[in-house]
């Protein structure tokens, strides 16, 4: 580690004593002393909060369902999106970081600087098990704290938040494309956690298959299995657990060849991370003759070809007029994907059809799955990623991209919309059908299940106003900078969106519903142009202290 | 393009980073911004960019009030961060192509212009390659060249002596600067190198503690000059010495 703390102490009390006898320098040190509402939350305290709240439901849910294995397929399912966040982190530490810059021009070799790094991934992965410590207890607190199963609950989640953190090494080595799919297990958690009730056969069957999820599902078997229910057959499981600590090695030494630090002018965008992990960043080969040429006949100049992508993105691109196709080229930075994407999430709803067809009784838990995973896929659930809205650094400050262009907030947020209602339009024939499958599959009701995924789709399309304004808003300071008088409407605001949301799903009548809906698009809409206002007239800065990271990935 | 500031204030949190700042720019000038580490140069920059918002005060293009949502006034400025605003995976030429649309530039002779530039800051055999493959001052110069093509009226550079471009780079810079202030251009600029303001510069403003000490002529401080050091360092001396 590259702090000396007693010098660091020496020289904070030495600056205390100075300030205390020039009268001018403590003037100037309270000038550029912090206000309270720059003061960050630490990390350690982020991790410890969200580990008491995720605790405090998850052991509300076992308490009232009665069932340690359904809060267990939650916990495994949580683990699994740590797999991929505990990778992406560690990606992230290696070639992304700030203090790259720094270290780049310090004597240290790349190995030097790769241990570095490791190591304070390593360290801060401990703030991870203060997210796993309140979920021990409380399973502890469950089981009664009694010998055997009360003591180990203890050590069980911390020892999944161990192995999440060894999946995701591995993960990072091979197949870092893939990390971002797993955090939607985190998702997956949450909405366990707050509809099991509701999810009738699928909640079985999730329990079941979330036994299987590696490596967190098969603790959990090891656990409740082979330790509470003294099934011999358990602790075979113990054999992929021991390959996932003898790989370590490799992989690490993996991750360790791969790894060259390029003169860093600023941190990599997540993607390029990955690809800089996986060794695919290349260089191009034109000769100095056939730039020139290149430059003389203009091709630099040519707009990209929207007619000859995928048929999403030909749509997209005769909805929008010429000013929105070279905003979106922008705000893209290169191809669209949205065709290949909505491919493979059909792709995959026509396997799990095929699977439904040949094994019918297994269908519910298929049905939810892959209705979960195609909208991840294929919607853009949040707004969608778009490399223009991803962050630049500048000198200690993250900068929007699109803020050095002159580019408009009602350009920009047209594209995003228009693009965004194409691509849900587009999936919504997938919707539907799951939701049809998943009514007869659960309930033996197919227009039941076409109701609700009529309403999500619906809900979709209302709230993309306001996804689009959550993406802005992550590459500016408009919390910290927020007018106080315009807070009691704001809040009332939201709370409406939230209420005619939820009414959706609560009302049976059509009329209501379609009421319902338009009310959701109308806050929506309303609170993007009251966004708009405030971005145009400079309410607050395109600058924030962490980087974005919805808008760094093109999808 | 005329540029003016009236009274404008910024402030993060405690912190006064600009302080009821006043001044006018004729066009056609190179102006160097002066003042020490946090004197508040680059929230100047940022503020004329439309990055960050001035709390009180207004800010004036050609007698125009000048807002983040004027896309028609941001325009004519290009601005330059210390660490430009690039996508790492394009090459120089796809950034520049991507920009000249984006400001709406498509004059004769802008492929000859472009190819000068390449010769000009030794960009021509990595016109092609990732910026992400490029050195820190490799990428400066891709992004300064940009601009140069665009050839707005308002240049505002962040530390483009500090960027890691070479001597022969700087050079390239300086010329071009010269030639688009004959044509009626301003060039805004941050630096700490003293000499550097006082050879390449019409102007120089100097801020401390967000306020506006001096915005005078090289002539007019030349004049004002009695230490060994020039009038730069002469202010600079005042200036710590006030602090202390």
């Amino acid at each position: 580690m590259l702090r000396a703390k007693a010098f660091e102490r020496a020289l904070r009390d030495r600056l205390r004593r100075e300030r205390r006898t020039s009268p001018a320098l403590a003037a100037e040190w309270r000038r550029q002393r912090g206000h309270w509402r720059d003061w960050q939350v630490p990390s350690w305290f982020h991790h410890l909060f969200l580990g008491i709240v995720f605790a405090s439901f998850w052991a509300a849910v076992m308490d009232a369902s009665g069932r340690v294995d359904l809060g267990l397929a939650v916990l495994a399912l949580w683990s699994l999106g740590a797999v991929g966040s505990q990778g992406r982190r560690l990606l992230a530490t290696l070639y992304q970081p700030a203090d790259l810059v720094v270290l780049y021009h310090l004597p240290l070799t790349d190995a030097q600087v790769f241990r570095l790094q490791t190591a304070r991934f390593v360290r801060e992965t401990g703030w991870l098990l203060l997210e796993y410590v309140p979920a021990g207890v409380a399973l502890a607190m469950v089981q009664g704290m009694a010998w055997p199963g009360g003591l180990w609950a203890v050590a069980l989640p911390p020892l999944q938040a161990l192995f999440a953190t060894l999946a995701g090494l591995h993960g990072a080595a091979c197949c870092a494309g893939w990390l971002r799919y797993l955090a939607h297990g985190h998702y997956a958690a949450f909405i366990l956690l707050f509809t099991w009730k509701y999810l009738g056969e699928v909640q079985a069957a999730l329990v079941s298959v979330a036994w299987w999820l590696p490596p967190a599902g098969w603790l959990n078997y090891l656990y409740e299995r082979g330790m509470l229910q003294g099934d011999p057959w358990a602790w075979l499981l113990l054999l992929p657990l021991a390959v996932f600590g003898w790989a370590l090695p490799w992989s690490w030494q993996r991750l360790r060849q791969a790894y060259a630090l390029h003169e860093p002018v600023q941190p990599l965008a997540p993607q390029t991370a990955v690809s800089m992990a996986m060794g695919r960043v290349e260089g191009s080969s034109f000769g100095v003759t056939a730039v020139e040429a290149r430059v003389r006949d203009r091709a630099f100049l040519a707009p990209a070809e929207w007619t000859q992508a995928g048929w999403l993105e030909r749509v997209v691109g005769r909805w929008l007029n010429a000013r929105e196709r070279l905003v979106a080229e922008f705000m893209l930075a290169g191809e669209a994907r949205w065709t290949m994407r909505l491919a493979w999430g059909t792709g995959a709803w026509a396997v799990v059809m095929l699977l439904i067809w040949l094994f019918g009784k297994y269908g519910g838990w298929l049905v939810f799955l892959t209705a979960y995973g195609v909208l991840a896929a294929a919607v853009p659930l949040l707004g969608g990623a778009w490399p223009g809205l991803g962050s630049c650094f500048q000198g200690g400050t993250f900068t929007p991209m699109y803020a050095g262009f002159p580019l408009g907030f009602r350009d920009m947020a047209r594209v995003i919309l228009k693009t965004n209602y194409v691509r849900i339009a587009a999936a919504v024939p997938l919707i539907l059908t799951m939701g049809a499958l998943a009514g007869w599959e659960l309930a033996g009701q197919w227009l039941l299940g076409l109701v609700l995924a009529s309403k999500v789709a619906g809900l979709l399309l209302a709230l993309q106003p306001m996804a689009v304004l959550l993406l802005f808003s992550e590459g500016s300071n408009d919390t910290a900078r927020i007018r106080w008088r315009w807070l009691p409407l704001l809040v009332v605001w939201v709370i409406a969106l939230v209420g005619a949301s939820v009414a959706l799903f609560l009302v049976t009548q059509l009329r209501v519903s379609l009421l319902c809906l338009l009310a959701v698009a109308l806050l929506s809409g309303g609170l993007l142009r009251l966004y708009r206002h405030a971005w145009g007239r400079g309410w607050f800065d395109l600058v924030s202290r962490r980087p974005s990271s919805l808008g760094s990935e093109t999808d | 393009m005329k540029i003016e500031l009236r009274s404008v204030s910024k402030a993060f949190g405690a912190l006064q980073a600009l302080d009821r700042v006043s001044l006018e720019l004729a066009p056609g000038q190179i102006v160097a911004v002066l003042g020490a580490n946090g004197a508040g140069k680059t929230t100047l920059l940022r503020c004329l960019a439309g990055v960050a918002a001035p709390d009180r005060g207004m800010l004036l293009y050609d007698d125009e009030t000048f807002q983040r949502d004027r896309v028609d006034l941001r325009r004519r400025l290009g601005f330059l961060p210390d660490f430009p605003f690039l996508y790492w995976q394009m090459s120089t030429l796809r950034h520049w192509g991507m920009l000249l649309r984006l400001y709406g530039v498509d004059r004769p002779g802008l492929e000859e212009r472009a190819v000068q530039l390449l010769r000009d800051f030794d960009l021509l055999p990595l016109a092609e390659k990732p910026l992400q493959t490029l050195s820190r001052g490799q990428s400066y110069k891709a992004a300064l060249a940009g601009l140069m093509l665009v050839e707005p009226e308002l240049w505002l550079l962040d530390e483009p002596f500090a960027s890691g471009m070479d001597p022969h780079g700087i050079d390239a810079f300086k010329q071009e600067a010269r030639l688009a202030a004959r044509r009626g251009c301003t060039i805004l600029y941050s630096t700490q190198i003293l000499e550097v303001a006082e050879r390449f510069a019409d102007r120089v403003c100097i801020l401390h503690r967000g306020e506006v000490r001096a915005f005078e002529t090289i002539a007019q401080l030349a004049a004002k000059a009695h230490g060994q050091g020039g009038a730069l360092e002469d202010i600079f001396r005042q200036l710590r010495a006030e602090g202390a």
